[in-house]
This record gives C-alpha cells, structure tokens and sequence, in this order.
C-alpha cells in the first residue's frame, strides 16, 4: 500500500515537473521569436520541411475526405431531399472541424516526429552541448525556428486541406452525381459565415500549430541522450500533440463553435 | 614523490589554492540518482599546460569535464576558472563564461545539418561583426593549422573519424579560447591518426599557451604528451607530473597501469 502511495506521488510530482518545465520551455520560445537575433534563413529551412514538405500529404488527404464527405454527405441528404445543400455539408463539416483537425494530426505525424527525432538525435549526439560550449542557445538556435515555422505552416497547411476537400467534394457531388455547379457553390458560399465559421477554424488551427510545435520540440529538446531516448521522444510527440490536439479542439469548439 | 590523493571533506575554498592553477575544481559531489559518481573530488589544471584526466571507463572522467565547461552542475562543490566561480552561475552568465572555453566532444559533436565549413564560421557568425570574407580567411587559416583541405562543402556524415575530430578540433580553437576542453580525442582512431591528433594538439599548446582539459584512456599518448596527470579513482583524485603519477605507489592506480599493460615501464609507451 505504501508502495503504491509512493508511486503515485512521484507520478503526479513527475507529472507537474513536466508541465512546469513545458510551460518555461514555450516562454523561452515565445521570448526567442520576439527578440532578436531573428533566424529568417533557419526559419525558411524549417518552413521547407515543416510546411513544403507536407504540401503533398495534405493535399491528397484533403481531396480525399472531401470524396468520402461528398458521398456519405449525399447519402444522408437524398432521405431528407437535401441534397442541394451539399456544398454546406462538405464545406462546414471542412472549415469548423475536419480542416483544421485532421491537418494538426497529418502535421504531428509527418513533421512534429521528424521535428522531435531530429532534436533528439541533436541531444544523442552532444550537438546541443556542442552549441552550449559555443555560447549559442541551442534554445534560440535550434528549437525556436522549427517550433515557429510549424506554427506559422498549420493554418496555411490546414487552409489548403479545406480547399482540396471542397474539390473532393465538388468532384464526387458535381462529377459523380449530378448536382448543379451553381447550388453547390452557392449552397456553400451561402452557408459558411466568415466570422463564426472561418476566423474560428483560423484559431483551430494556429492554436495546434502552436501545440504541435511546443510539445514536438519540447519532447526532442529533453530526449534521453540515446537511440531509446529518441525513439521514445518521437512516439510521445506524436502521442501527446495527437491528444492534445483533440482535447484542445473540444474545449475551442465549447467556447467559440456551439450556439452561434 | 606519489600523487596527492584530494580529500573528500576538504573545506570548500574560497577562490583557486594554486598560482599557477587555470581551471580548479573544489570538493564537488556529484551522483546520479543513487550512483555516486564524484565524493568530494578536488583537482586543478595549470595554466598553459596539457592535462590528461586518466581513469578507468565510467570513472567520471567525461563528466568532469561536463562539469568544468558548465554543462553539468555539481551538487555540491566549487568549480573555479581563473578567478571565476561558475558551478551556480545561470544559464546567461555562464555563456560569457564559455566564450573563454573551447570544447571538442568525443564525436565532433558538428551539427549534422551544416557544412563543416559553416560548423567552425558558426561562432564567429555569432560572436563577432567580422565580414564574410575575414570569417572565410580564419575559418581557411584553422582549416590549415589542423591540416584539413577541401572539406568546406562537405557535411560531418561525409568526413572520416579523423577528420571529424580535425574539423572539431578547429570549430573549438576558432574563438581562441584561453581553455581547451578535449574529450577522448583518440577513441576510435588508428595508432597512425592518434600520432596525428597528439602531435597536432601538442603544437597548439605550444605555440598558442592554451590549457589544455584531455580525457584519454590511450597511456601511451598520455605520457607522450601530458604535462600533468589526474587519475580519477573512487570518486577521487590522484593528481601530479608523468613521472609522479608513473613512481605513485597507490595501488590502485598500479593495478590501473598494470592493466592497461604498462604498469612497470611507462617509459615503454613513450
């Protein structure tokens, strides 16, 4: 019974170091993008593979959630006869949820691992003590760039998703099934509001850009210097900016989505 | 005259005991969760001199040299370079106090994303407001003086083991540090590129004053070029000359140089 009183005490103090460190870690990464010196040709490498890099995946991720939306969307509506307001279907399960949602997931899983296990190689290999030695912040030097273009890749990476899931869609509800140009777009254009619908998908996504980015370098930054250390830093990003993702998303959702 | 053996209780000093003394580590203790790696270690690093830390694998002698360039903090004891005390500076201020230290990691530690040229420019770039060109001519000037050529372009990955240890060889001296930190510089190289290193790192101590901090195994190259020996042993130190440490009657460090197979002839190493 002791035994197990004391595991759970070093659990949770554990588990309030770990948040009390994570919590320093994003103000020195929020203090290092605001001030000086600022690593633009670090930034636009890390935006490259970050961001260019995962063009691809989400693009054909997002037409084919788009496809899928478009089929199950037109299956459900032809029982109400509704299908005209397909283009609303598509475009607002897209803009509220599924864009910005499914890109932070894509994102962790392509460049939040790659983000993690590179940092935590970094730490493997003395590198960062390396910096150190050199009077360089491996803080500033290393992590602020690649957590900063990750943050500044999800809305555009998650904007990107929408508009390949609103082709999907119009592909599969104009192409495949015969809905009129004119009623899916309009359907759509009518029905998402820019406000309610788009700025909140906007926060979506720069809110997980910013998690994703913290918890992929955070975990990379205090890697266990070994092959395990790395490995086990770059399923734990994955896992917990996965999760947090989620959760986060509920709680965003509950504040700014529901009854307007 | 045997090697002075630290003693683990000795009273925490209020600045370096020894004139000549550089880098000075006072009473430190250290351990690892229950693994105690230092009890109560004291030694000191003449300046302009080349120090060996010698001691057995796992002994701490890495860690030693973690703790004088500030990348790992005692928990307990002093830590002086020159007249510095650095073992409860911050972060910050402890960067000020490495630009006076260069350090080259057992694997090079170069980042692994970057040109060998751009690794030994980074501190330059950082440091100073020297021009593309002047950071080009001293970054090519320590290019020679560790006898590197036409490796600019190439990544770490691409370099052979003693290359790499060249390349960060030069990315430490780049600054001119007064303080070397050298951490196995010859694990892993061959007898014909060990020579290489050691005659390399005996000629920037001579001509440029430095003190040098080497972690080494290899005794044959430590009496070769040490002026200065620690062994550490027990969490302690047994410090003193070649010649000290080679007539030392401490058994422990008999059995040590008897293993290592030149216990009774140390002069069959040099």
């Amino acid at each position: 019974m002791l035994e197990l009183v004391r595991k759970f005490g070093w659990r949770s103090i554990s588990i309030v170091h770990g948040l009390g460190g994570i919590t320093l870690f994003g103000s020195r990464l929020a203090f290092e993008t605001l001030a000086p010196p600022y690593r633009l040709r670090r930034l636009i490498d890390d935006v490259y593979n970050t961001g260019v890099l995962s063009l691809a995946i989400v693009c054909a991720s997002g037409t084919a959630v788009g496809l899928v939306l478009g089929l199950q969307g037109y299956n459900t509506l032809v029982r109400f006869g509704a299908e005209r307001s397909m283009g609303a279907v598509v475009g607002l399960s897209l803009v509220r949820e599924l864009g910005p949602v499914l890109t932070a997931l894509l994102v962790t899983g392509r460049a939040g691992s790659a983000v993690a296990a590179e940092i935590g190689a970094m730490v493997a290999t003395e590198q960062l003590d390396g910096l150190r030695m050199m009077a360089v912040d491996p803080i500033d030097f290393v992590t602020q760039p690649k957590a900063f273009a990750l943050f500044v890749s999800m809305p555009l990476l998650s904007a990107l998703f929408i508009v390949s899931g609103l082709f999907g869609g119009y592909l599969v509800g104009v192409g495949l099934l015969g809905i009129d140009a004119g009623t899916y777009v309009s359907s759509l254009e009518n029905n998402i509001d820019f406000r309610n619908d788009v700025l909140g998908s906007v926060l979506k996504s720069v809110v997980f850009g910013a998690l994703v980015g913290l918890i992929s370098t955070w975990r990379g930054f205090t890697a266990a210097p070994n092959s395990e250390g790395v490995s086990r830093a770059t399923t734990g990003a994955v896992v917990q900016a996965s999760v947090a993702t989620l959760m986060v998303d509920y709680v965003i959702t509950a504040l700014w989505g529901v009854g307007v | 005259m045997p090697g002075k053996m630290a003693q683990p209780d000795a009273p925490r000093s209020e600045g370096p005991s020894h004139g000549q003394s550089h880098v000075e580590v006072v009473s430190v203790r250290l351990a690892f969760g229950d693994r105690r790696v230092f009890d109560g270690l004291s030694c000191r690093f003449s300046h302009a001199k080349i120090s060996v830390i010698l001691g057995a694998s796992g002994v701490g002698k890495s860690t030693l040299l973690r703790i004088i360039g500030g990348l790992q903090r005692p928990d307990y004891g002093d830590v002086w370079i020159g007249e510095q005390e650095i073992s409860r500076l911050s972060e910050r201020q402890m960067q000020r106090v490495r630009s006076r230290l260069g350090m080259m990691f057992q694997g090079g530690a170069l980042l692994d994303s970057m040109t060998v040229f751009d690794n030994v420019a980074l501190p330059l770039r950082e440091h100073t407001r020297l021009s593309k060109r002047e950071i080009s001519d001293r970054v090519h000037a320590q290019f020679d003086a560790v006898g590197l050529k036409r490796v600019d372009a190439l990544l770490p990955g691409q370099l052979s083991g003693g290359m790499k240890k060249r390349a960060a060889l030069a990315r430490a001296m780049i600054t001119e540090p007064e303080i070397l930190l050298i951490d196995e510089p010859f694990s892993g190289l061959d007898p014909l590129a060990v020579r290489l290193i050691e005659a390399l790192l005996v000629e920037v101590n001579r001509t440029k004053g430095l003190t040098m901090i080497l972690t080494n195994h290899h005794i044959g190259s430590t009496v070769r070029m040490a002026d200065e020996v620690v062994f550490l042993i027990d969490g302690a130190s047994i410090h003193g000359s070649v010649k000290e440490i080679k007539e030392s009657i401490d058994p422990r460090l008999q059995r040590f140089l008897e293993a290592a197979g030149t216990g009774p002839s140390l002069e069959d190493a040099s």
